[in-house]
């Protein structure tokens, strides 16, 4: 009714406040956020919240199980494992963030382009989307680490070049939808050019769904950036990554069991965290779940 | 089985983040079987939430207070269980888009079947027998071929029509159209308009007509009631309200109805100022602040309904009887 | 102000004519004529339209859903190709995409819906002053210059830090009469107005328009299915039925003495506010054909009370008919006023029975 439309004054900063208030509401988005906000804590300030050095070597206590000097234990170097475990959550983050931020970046623009361009544009842009998609991540990790080593950049390449098609496409779809909108038609009669059509009208429409995905993606880059080290196709040693760690205590499970479940935690973790704030996020904002905003 | 309809002192809040919105306030409303009864107001003026509080529909944050009667009954007091029975048999609802009435995947055939799932003693070769005879009743001429469609191959016009036959397959006491032309062409309000006239001669209970739309009102109803920012401000047999109107904003709305003048007119009528706030209401006549008669109590005390003939009544204070 | 290549034109030449145009739906690109070498025959969603607009005068386009008049307006200014026809402008034929984008800088568009044709992210002294930008013109201070154009149409100069879903419809009218006058436009087109607008509101906004007419010297084009507001506000008719024009002339004289006899049944469908008036039997029966099955010969054969054996296989040409009319019927309604209601009346009868 637009009596009480009228009646609410809506400043965007009180949607703001509503937003966090409807989040805080949910009890699993509030775990989430503690969750999130200790593994970003961690990783931010991980030189000062480690112990020891997460590369340091000390052969002399190899394998030592969890003890006050050193609570997670050490590794087959003898390196202290919480120090590796609180590093590997900035390697984790690192590697998540940035080839997020890359392929949400390449996403955008080009599912812009496809939506908005031409339609031979649109077709070849579909066209390569799409076999994007359809390449084996791991064979296409395998092709890109002989050519450039395994690494760090190798693998934010990796992801990067994976995961933006399904975001291009996205952006596609939601440009399609509002391409002929009554407001994207009245800038074409003013003349507005493609640029500013695309950058001022259209990408801040097409963007909150993207983010959604996005933060729902960062638990799947962590996953695929442990699977990866796991397989030696990752961070290169003596970098620390969880899946490095699991690789190591999965190579001597039977003498240091405690290592597979120190760089296994986090990971379920930080995952946990991350997928229900997305999920929390997405119930907010997605229209179609009207019923848990408040009126 | 049809009964006599009476709200008195209705009253509807909305309890929202924002505070309390008062949508419907001391509203007295009656009708009785036969009768055509309009509502007519701009929007924001409280006829969707009094149409739903007919229809029992209101939402969660509603509070409502005064009383429904209908049949004898006070509907407000009614239990979900014996609410959702009287919405199936007694009252139905005809809104403004009829596409959004019917399931899409569903044939018209087999929607209006279900329609009649509390008619235990009919097979369904009779429920079809009822529908097709219902169907040619609101005009449409193939019964047996409409009934193999979709909702998305008919026409709006039809759409409304099958939304009409409907209502009446449970034969209800009570029939509420939610504007039931705003969405249609106006060759097509024609002939829904003409409909509604024709069944109400074998019709037997109560019509309510909802709409903004003066010359509807005008063409449909045997009484209307005039509604401004959640008030009955008048109300009265239509001839009395359209050809007699006592309460300022009556007179003003139909003065701004461009439809009356005959002549091109350099200005249109229109009524200055903007809609109270329903959520602090002023604390005198709703209609004060646009007034152009408004004097001294206008702005202070509530205006009492004057009676002025035996159904025709006004809220205002420079009204005698 | 820019100068221009033809003066305004003498009272003799009109500010937009429209010879014959087109549209149609079914435009097969190079792949669907390769994979269907025999596609499907093009619907013409308008048909055949010629009109002019003078300088200064308004034009009401009326026509119902499905009638084409959204799409005329919309290829008039180059937002739909048109597959036949031409359109002159201050004298000169728009063909080319640069041709459109010269008119465009002398015309404005304003939508049906008021509040979804403005960028809702964007903040209403932001759109306002969005066309003076965009044509690049100097601008030194733009929330001065947009609360100026609030002004104009009557809004508080507050609402520039407003976004579009925080105005009702009347308010976000106004902003978009704003937007559209902000470039001094020779020619605005209007679609439905006063869509979703009260009664009471719908008034402010044409008397708004009509203000600034009077001031500014605009020509407008007003798409619209309302006949209670076309009769006040425009000079001419022109009436559209399955894409083709029907009736065009003067609007008090299509209202008293119409011509085609769909602009009778659409005039007298109109429900009039007295109950002491009220019709007895609906103008005109059954469903508005769909361009895609258009019927033979008249297009309104399959609805027209005085339907004849003619106008089932002889489709009917545009023609003349008096001073400043034009009509496309085999047998235009000639006869006085009441006359014509009690034909119209009987045939209805016999129908409705």
């Amino acid at each position: 009714m637009s009596s009480v439309a009228e009646a609410s004054p809506s400043a965007p900063d009180r949607q703001r406040l509503v937003l966090l208030h409807a989040l805080l509401a949910d009890p699993f988005t509030r775990v989430a956020l503690v969750l999130v906000a200790g593994f970003l804590v961690t990783a931010l300030f991980a030189p000062w919240l480690a112990p020891y050095s997460p590369v340091k070597i000390d052969v002399l206590h190899k394998l030592q199980p969890p003890s006050a000097e050193h609570w997670f234990g050490t590794d087959h170097l003898g390196r202290d494992l919480l120090s590796r475990v609180i590093y590997g959550a900035r390697t984790a983050l690192t590697i998540a963030m940035v080839s997020v931020a890359i392929a949400g970046a390449i996403g955008l623009l080009l599912g812009l382009i496809a939506g908005y361009g031409p339609r031979w544009l649109d077709a070849m842009l579909v066209l390569t989307f799409d076999s994007m998609n359809s390449l084996p991540m791991i064979m296409f990790a395998l092709a890109i680490i002989t050519v450039l080593g395994a690494g760090t950049g190798t693998l934010i390449i990796v992801i990067a070049a994976t995961s933006f098609p399904s975001y291009a496409r996205l952006i596609r779809a939601q440009t399609l939808a509002l391409k002929n909108s009554d407001y994207i038609l009245a800038e074409r009669l003013l003349d507005a050019s493609a640029s500013r059509i695309i950058f001022i009208h259209l990408l801040p429409n097409v963007v909150g769904p993207l983010i959604i995905l996005l933060s729902m993606d960062i638990p799947v880059v962590i996953m695929v950036e442990a699977g990866l080290s796991f397989l030696g196709l990752g961070v290169r040693p003596p970098t620390p990554s969880w899946g490095s760690i699991l690789y190591d205590g999965y190579t001597s499970i039977s003498s240091a069991p405690f290592m597979v479940i120190f760089g296994g935690l986090p990971l379920v973790l930080a995952t946990l965290g991350f997928t229900f704030l997305g999920e929390g996020l997405r119930d907010y904002l997605d229209p179609r779940l009207q019923l848990r905003r408040p009126a | 089985m049809s009964g006599s309809l009476a709200a008195s002192g209705l009253s509807v809040r909305y309890e929202t983040p924002h505070g309390s919105v008062q949508a419907l306030r001391h509203v007295d409303i009656e009708a009785h079987p036969g009768e055509v009864i309009g509502i007519v107001g701009e929007s924001g003026c409280g006829k969707s939430t009094l149409v739903t509080a007919l229809a029992n529909l209101l939402p969660a944050n509603a509070c409502i207070d005064g009383s429904i009667r209908y049949n004898g009954v006070d509907l407000t007091k009614l239990d979900a269980h014996r609410q959702r029975l009287l919405r199936g048999d007694e009252i139905a609802l005809v809104g403004q888009d009829p596409m959004t009435a019917f399931n899409p995947v569903l044939t018209i055939g087999d929607q209006l079947v279900d329609f009649q799932h509390h008619r235990k003693d009919l097979s369904r070769a009779q429920k079809r027998a009822r529908i097709a005879a219902m169907l040619g009743r609101v005009g449409i001429a193939d019964a047996e071929r409409r009934m193999q469609s979709y909702p998305h191959e008919l026409s709006g016009g039809m759409r409304q029509r099958v939304a009409i036959a409907a209502a009446l397959l449970t034969d209800p006491g009570l029939l509420i159209a939610d504007e039931p032309t705003t969405a249609l062409d106006v060759t097509m309000e024609a002939q829904i308009i003409h409909l509604l006239r024709e069944l109400r001669r074998e019709y037997n209970g109560i019509i309510i007509v909802v709409s903004h739309h003066l010359g509807v009102i005008a063409e449909l109803c045997d009484r209307v009631y005039v509604m401004y920012a959640g008030e009955v401000v008048e109300g009265g047999e239509v001839d009395a309200i359209f050809h007699d109107p006592r309460h300022p904003y009556t007179q003003a709305l139909l003065a701004c109805d461009p439809a009356r003048f005959h002549d091109r007119l350099d200005r249109l009528p229109t009524i200055p100022g903007s809609l109270p706030s329903l959520t602090q209401p002023p604390p005198g006549c709703v209609y004060a602040p646009r007034c152009d008669r408004a004097f001294a109590p206008c702005g202070s005390i509530a205006p009492p309904l004057t009676r002025l003939t035996a159904c025709h009544a006004a809220r205002c204070h420079a009204v005698t009887p | 102000m820019p100068c221009r290549p033809l003066p305004r034109g003498d009272a003799m030449s009109p500010l937009l004519a429209v010879e014959d145009l087109s549209v149609s739906f079914v435009r097969g690109s190079l792949l669907d004529r390769l994979i269907n070498p025999f596609p499907l025959p093009g619907f013409n969603v308008v048909d055949g339209v010629t009109l002019s607009l003078m300088p200064a005068e308004t034009l009401g386009l009326v026509g119902e859903s499905g009638s084409g008049k959204t799409t005329l307006a919309r290829t008039i200014l180059g937002l739909i190709r048109a597959a036949a026809g031409r359109i002159v402008f201050e004298g000169r034929e728009v063909a080319t995409p640069s041709d459109f984008r010269a008119m465009r800088r002398r015309s404005a568009m304003m939508f049906q819906d008021p509040v979804a044709s403005l960028s809702p992210r964007l903040r209403v002294g932001t759109l306002l002053t969005e066309p003076q930008v965009i044509q690049g013109l100097p601008m030194p201070d733009r929330r001065a210059a947009a609360k100026a154009l609030l002004a104009l149409v009557g809004l508080p100069a507050s609402f520039v830090d407003r976004f579009p879903h925080e105005l009702s419809g009347g308010q976000a009218r106004r902003v978009g009469v704003a937007r559209a006058l902000a470039m001094k436009p020779h020619l605005l087109l209007a679609d439905e107005p006063t869509a979703g607008l009260d009664v009471s509101v719908q008034g402010d906004v044409l008397n708004l328009i009509g203000e600034l007419k009077r001031e500014l010297g605009f020509a407008a084009m007003i798409v619209t299915h309302n006949l209670a507001m076309i009769r006040h506000v425009s000079d001419r008719l022109a009436i559209m039925y399955l894409g083709r024009l029907v009736e065009t002339g003067p609007t008090q004289e299509v209202f008293s003495a119409p011509l085609h006899p769909y602009t009778a049944t659409l005039i007298r469908s109109e429900p009039f506010p007295d109950p002491r008036r009220r019709s007895h039997n609906p103008a005109v029966t059954g469903e508005i054909p769909s361009v895609f099955r258009r019927p033979a010969g008249c297009e309104f054969h399959t609805r027209c009370p005085l339907v004849q054996s003619r106008c089932k296989t002889e489709a009917p040409v545009y023609r003349p008919m008096g001073a400043g009319r034009m009509v496309r019927c085999h047998f235009p309604l000639q006869t006085g006023g009441q006359e014509r209601e009690a034909v119209l009346r009987a045939s209805a009868n016999q129908r409705g029975n």
